[in-house]
């Protein structure tokens, strides 16, 4: 079980409307629904979620259950991770990052396991105000909000910038943190806006021709990739459906990892080398992708992707990294580890965390200057 | 009117037997890069001889050598070996509900997989755990369900107890793994071809082989192990251990096909049924012709995944998508499941 993101990239940068794109995310979103804004009356608030379910939050969240990984690094971000009173199995065992951004959270008690299933008579000591899922795991609010009567929100990014930003701005009002979360949004914003600034306007066939190899597998790629068109990269996958509905992720065969011919492979780097199964050297001996002029040139790279949604702050950094990788030219001189740190001190408020990162995840290449 | 239908049968049978070799020859020629039909010849003659056509794309050759070739050579070896698996063990346990899985090999390569997913790294390839793990089992059937000659109902449910075993340890693996891990065993376990190699091909094409030539030579015991026990022996025939040497022999192709590819469902189960619709129960036809059938289906199922669609569907759901309505309209014609 994971959860892949959803991209919603209908407009290239040149801002022409891509038709088949839009088609795409039609059918991937078409068991989702676009999150609404809050309403606050004087019961609390109300809330639509991305399975369409409308839901009434107590006007005061106090005390938080985020089963949904992507929500929990935000409410860390708007300083309110203190309200949390207990995660999922994911940020609690296996998010290198979250043990570096909240140490104190790995003594949270884990409330759901990786086959979707919960504590409920946990939850109920617990005693949350609201509990956050997330949408793919379809039955699991429905399940919690109907047995134990808490208000559950099945919240997501969908692996979209604005589907981002809309989830940051809402947790900001839930937690009572709205100035802090316009902080971030006009920061996130500017960033990206920065970024393309950089590159400047860019022509389809120019931009690299990028594969990625995500989620443990050589022949499993996103078939939307937002970072890499931020980074003036081009995603080969991005004409293909996604292999299960809700989804960005399908799988491909190697055969046609060649016909594409891309010029940089991207692996997945965001968990502990030991713990790669894909790795950029076992790519580069990969006797079958010889022709490959990302293997002729060595042009294969880790990039970080993501498990159970983003880090907002690991997005920012990755996009800066895909264009520098991208477009050297255009980046030059740029000091990603200070980039980097910065940015997530911004967003978690913490000193060189990107360096402490680059060093658990074997990710040095990315700061050589 | 019988010599006409013996001669029919015969011709059948020459078909089915001819079949992988032209099904193997059209499978090199289907991918999604879309070679044509010319160019996989010179392809093929710039591989015997590089300098007589040095302007083919490197790519070709690649596809050709590295990618087609491997993967349909590996289709037909796991097809024809999960088919006679299948076919020996329903006569040898005279039931047509056996499957090649039924003494726990899946279960069993599918704990080793993990366990070595989990614990070892990418220091150790999965498939051989998966291998150990899937003997490991069926020794465990066989030592649990003890050596009379007459138990084999308790061997049939000793597998299902010791399949049940397997699938707990695999639960309680799979909820300790990280879920990077868990997502590598996952695309496992759903049995896939996507990655063939030749180095999947170096660990089990030998031992489906030598598994595959002792099925074939014994074939003809499968007919007199079909019969009752003391029918066997007044026959002359050494019942247990001809009984040990075919599991023996299904085991090993099983769990090395197993190991290689995941689990592939149903192709044990209904190729050896098509054959004796077709042909008769006589195991000296069903086990070359199961052999035959089981590696065309596997090829066909391939094929479509890789000219279909864009992305790969795991093979297991194909075998039975073609294999099951071929099976059903048979069975519809003959009205006989069981000779």
């Amino acid at each position: 079980m994971y959860n892949e993101c959803f991209g919603n990239g209908v407009k290239n940068l040149s801002g022409s409307v891509d038709i088949p794109k839009l088609l795409k995310i039609f059918i991937a979103v078409s068991p989702f629904f676009l999150l609404a804004g809050v309403l606050t009356s004087s019961q609390g608030q109300t809330i639509k979620d991305r399975l369409h379910r409308t839901v009434v939050v107590p006007s005061r969240v106090e005390r938080i259950l985020s089963l949904q990984p992507e929500i929990t690094r935000i409410l860390v971000a708007l300083g309110v991770a203190d309200r949390l009173v207990g995660l999922d199995y994911f940020v609690g065992r296996d998010d290198h990052l979250f043990k570096i951004l909240f140490p104190g959270g790995t003594g949270l008690p884990v409330v759901s396991m990786p086959d979707e299933s919960v504590n409920k008579e946990l939850i109920l000591r617990l005693d949350p105000d609201i509990v956050f899922t997330s949408p793919t795991e379809l039955q699991v609010a429905d399940s919690i909000q109907r047995s134990l009567g808490i208000p559950v929100a099945a919240l997501a990014s969908m692996g979209s910038y604005d589907g981002l930003l809309e989830e940051i701005d809402l947790i900001g009002v839930l937690t009572g943190r709205p100035e802090r979360a316009s902080e971030l949004r006009q920061y996130f914003q500017e960033k990206i806006r920065s970024i393309t600034e950089s590159i400047g306007p860019i022509a389809f066939e120019t931009r690299p021709k990028t594969y990625l190899a995500f989620w443990s597998s050589l022949v499993r790629t996103p078939v939307f990739y937002e970072p890499v068109q931020t980074a003036g990269g081009r995603n080969v996958a991005d004409n293909l459906l996604p292999a299960r509905l809700g989804t960005i992720g399908t799988v491909i065969t190697v055969e046609q990892i060649l016909k594409w011919d891309p010029e940089i492979i991207l692996i997945q780097g965001s968990f502990l080398p030991r713990e790669r199964q894909v790795t950029v050297e076992g790519v580069l001996q990969d006797r079958r992708l010889g022709s490959i002029r990302a293997i002729r040139q060595k042009r294969v790279h880790y990039t970080l992707g993501f498990w159970y949604w983003w880090d907002p702050a690991g997005v920012l950094v990755e996009a800066l990294y895909l264009a520098r990788l991208f477009h050297p030219e255009k980046f030059d001189g740029l000091d990603l580890e200070k980039e980097g740190n910065a940015i997530y001190e911004m967003f978690y408020l913490k000193k060189d965390i990107f360096s402490k990162l680059v060093k658990s995840l074997d990710l040095h290449e990315w700061t050589e200057k | 009117m019988s010599g006409q239908k013996n001669s029919r049968a015969r011709g059948l049978a020459i078909f089915l037997l001819v079949l992988p070799l032209f099904l193997f020859l059209i499978s090199l020629g289907i991918g999604s890069y879309g070679i044509s039909p010319r160019g996989l010849f010179t392809a093929v003659l710039s591989v015997i001889s590089p300098d007589s056509h040095p302007g083919v794309p490197a790519a070709y050759r690649d596809i050709l050598l590295r990618i087609r070739l491997p993967r349909v050579l590996l289709a037909m070896a796991v097809g024809a070996a999960l088919s006679v698996s299948g076919a020996s063990l329903q006569a040898l346990f005279k039931n047509p509900l056996v499957n090649e899985y039924i003494l726990g090999i899946s279960s069993g390569a599918a704990f080793g997989a993990a366990l070595s997913l989990v614990f070892l790294g990418r220091a150790f390839p999965p498939q051989v755990a998966g291998f150990i793990f899937a003997v490991v089992a069926v020794g465990a059937v066989l030592l649990i369900s003890g050596k009379g000659e007459s138990h084999f109902i308790s061997l049939l449910l000793t597998g299902i107890i010791v399949t049940a075993f397997f699938s707990a340890l695999l639960s309680l693996v799979e909820f300790f793994a990280s879920p990077y891990v868990l997502q590598a065993l996952f695309f496992w376990l759903m049995g896939s071809l996507s990655l063939a190699s030749w180095m999947d091909l170096y660990i089990s094409l030998p031992l489906i082989a030598v598994g595959l030539v002792i099925l074939y030579l014994l074939r003809w015991r499968l007919n007199v192990l079909s019969m009752s026990d003391e029918e066997a022996r007044s026959l002359g025939v050494n019942v247990l251990r001809e009984k040990i040497l075919v599991i023996a022999a299904t085991t090993l192709i099983t769990a090395a096909a197993t190991a290689i590819v995941g689990i592939i469902g149903w192709l044990g189960f209904i190729v050896p049924h098509l054959v004796r619709m077709m042909f008769g129960a006589d195991n000296r036809r069903v086990v070359p012709l199961s052999a035959a059938l089981g590696a065309s289906l596997m090829m066909i199922a391939d094929d479509i995944i890789r000219g279909v669609s864009s992305f790969e569907i795991p093979i297991g759901i194909f075998t039975s998508l073609v294999g099951i309505p071929i099976f059903l309209v048979l069975l519809k014609k003959t009205r006989k499941v069981w000779l």
